[in-house]
């Protein structure tokens, strides 16, 4: 059952990106296509997840669903 | 991946009215458990929740997997989908492309996992469900009410 459950870690990881880097440091969300940069999103996402201090088996197992 | 795709659309399904949006249910939530304890299946938990709070009725639907929504989803601006991971993937793609089977998406996604796929005793996060229902557009949100 709680694997269906969003981790409160990752969802303030993901809002903290969106708005600090999505909306306020030029990588604006294209409203007609939102998934325009979604690949480039994942990578850097991913890359955040993923650097040593921050590695966090169950956000990156999380992350890849 | 799909908290990711949540994020990226939120604003626009934030801004789409209830009535305005579909709801996908997958035929197995929850419902052999239910069966067997004779209790409410979460399929008639996120039914309820969805009406009450304003959802169109004709506009949620039980479905036996993705392919069928294609023909459903035609005049809806939004969708909310409680998906399995290869359904889920599927629906990725699709909206990195811009349509599913010719079928033009509509404007905003909102994504909850299953725990599990194979079509059997699955579960969903009720919690997670009722709380994606409910975005409202951030001013509204952020309005006190007095």
């Amino acid at each position: 059952m709680d694997k269906c459950k969003p981790k409160g870690d990752l969802e303030k990881l993901l809002s903290s990106f969106v708005d600090n880097e999505v909306r306020n440091n030029g990588f604006s969300i294209n409203p007609e296509n939102p998934m325009e940069r979604f690949d480039e999103w994942y990578s850097i996402i991913r890359a955040l997840i993923m650097v040593p201090d921050l590695k966090n088996y169950d956000l990156v197992g999380e992350f890849f669903v | 991946m799909i908290l990711l795709v949540n994020s990226l659309y939120e604003d626009k399904f934030r801004n789409t009215s209830f009535q305005d949006r579909a709801v996908f249910l997958p035929h197995c939530l929850g419902i052999d458990i239910a069966r067997n304890k004779k209790s409410k299946s979460q399929v008639d938990s996120v039914k309820e929740f969805a009406v009450s709070k304003g959802y169109d009725p004709d506009k949620i639907f039980v479905v036996g997997g993705g392919s069928e929504i294609p023909s459903l989803m035609d005049g809806c601006s939004a969708m909310l989908g409680l998906c399995c991971i290869t359904d889920a993937k599927a629906y990725v793609d699709a909206y990195k492309a811009g349509e599913i089977d010719g079928c033009r998406l509509p404007g905003a996604v909102q994504m909850c996992l299953l725990d599990r796929k194979g079509c059997k005793d699955t579960f969903v996060n009720l919690d997670y469900v009722f709380e994606r229902l409910s975005l409202v557009p951030r001013f509204v949100e952020n309005s006190v009410v007095k």
